[in-house]
């Protein structure tokens, strides 16, 4: 999302000079609007997104889903998800018509903790329909473009410059899996996260905040977690301000139940990595399902005490 | 014939076909964009009619076009349902 009311907008149509005749405009806008777009903090991003006028809207074909690009005035693209266009339901515990909320929620977990890698998603009405707005991420790769960009590039097979790509950027890799663990994502795969300037986008996060079938895109136990993913779980724990807003945000649009489940998980799996310095395999069996026996070091964000958790859980 | 789309998301809101999946003999046959053939050959996707969430390939045959729907809907790259030609 890109450009602010003081920014001059750019022109949203050029010409060709030597003919005059108007040449398709939209690449070139998109490019330099991302261009300005680091500028920008989350919340302005956020309310670009929430508030800016829909000047176009394509609905998109195919998907389980109901998908639409949307364009915004004097700004980029984002894909909107109507609730109403979630027909389907893909996850036990995961009602049709929750996707879009899951889909905020996976966005206010990477925005509070720190992973700072899901592009911004808010909930907004279009065409007096609600749903989830993120962000359209242009000039990106799928991850699986990429694979084959490097399988072709190195005359590798596929599986080969996956793994090639996995050893490139293992720290990310490691960030992401952490990630779709505190979200619960049973929905990862090659084609849900981007790559932009040699970084990880996850996306499409309508199937986390469950509590089975955990998906991730490769498994990291016993792995090393990168310092700059413990300094970002070390940091959430200490800052309460912070709890306390993710907590809130995440309250208006999710059940108390989910809310508290996720912050076990974030609980559970920043003291396994600040005691061992990576999640054991053996914690396996206890993160999928997730088990929720053990107490939470937020249980009291939660007003619970072990005769709740039965309930609450 | 049964067969299925799948639509990449380009810059500027259009969509582009990049793959087709036809059914032919029980079979799925797979014509387009190399990188996304090898990727559902390589990887697969996950049956979403399962509890188990187990991977479906291009020879599970029916059952894995209907899934594609499922699997492909993050607006960047969406598969189309079972349609009839």
């Amino acid at each position: 999302m890109l450009g602010t009311p003081s920014m001059e907008p750019l022109k949203p149509t050029i010409c060709d000079s030597s003919s005059g005749k108007k040449i398709k405009p939209d690449q070139e806008f998109l490019s330099e609007k991302a261009a300005v777009k680091e500028q920008l903090s989350a919340e302005e991003m956020e309310k670009i997104l929430e508030t800016r006028e829909v000047i176009k809207e394509m609905a998109l074909d195919g998907g389980a889903n109901k998908s639409v690009c949307i364009r915004l005035k004097d700004d980029g693209d984002a894909i909107f998800k109507p609730k109403s266009g979630e027909k389907i339901k893909l996850r036990s515990g995961i009602e049709a018509g929750s996707y879009f909320q899951r889909e905020r929620a996976a966005y206010l977990v990477s925005k509070y903790m720190g992973f700072d890698f899901v592009p911004p998603t808010v909930i907004r009405e279009v065409g007096n329909e609600i749903g989830s707005s993120q962000e359209f991420i242009a000039d990106a790769q799928l991850y699986t473009e990429r694979v084959k960009q490097i399988s072709f590039a190195l005359d590798f097979d596929y599986d080969v410059a996956d793994e090639y790509l996995y050893s490139q950027m293992e720290g990310q890799f490691i960030k992401l899996w952490v990630y779709d663990i505190v979200i619960f994502n049973s929905d990862r795969h090659g084609n849900n996260f981007l790559i932009k300037d040699n970084k990880i986008v996850p996306i499409d996060h309508g199937l986390s905040m469950g509590d089975s079938g955990l998906k991730t895109y490769y498994s990291c136990y016993d792995e090393p977690i990168p310092a700059d993913v413990q300094d970002l779980l070390e940091k959430f724990s200490e800052s309460t301000e912070r709890q306390s807003q993710l907590k809130q945000e995440l309250l208006e649009i999710l059940p108390e139940e989910l809310v508290a489940k996720c912050f076990a998980r974030i609980d559970k799996v920043t003291r396994i990595i600040m005691d061992k310095g990576c999640i054991p395999a053996e914690e396996e069996e206890k993160i999928d399902p997730f088990d929720i026996s053990e107490p939470s070091g937020f249980d009291e964000l939660f007003d619970l005490d072990s005769s709740d958790r039965g309930s609450i859980y | 014939m049964k067969y299925v789309k799948i639509y990449r998301l380009q810059n500027g809101g259009e969509q582009k076909a990049i793959v087709e999946c036809k059914l032919i003999d029980n079979e799925v046959s797979i014509d387009g964009d190399a990188s996304f053939v090898e990727s559902l050959k390589h990887e697969g996707i996950i049956d979403y009619s399962a509890e188990t969430g187990k991977k479906l390939f291009p020879a599970d045959g029916l059952k894995f076009m209907e899934q594609l729907q499922n699997n492909f809907k993050s607006g960047y790259l969406n598969a189309s349902a079972v349609l009839e030609e």
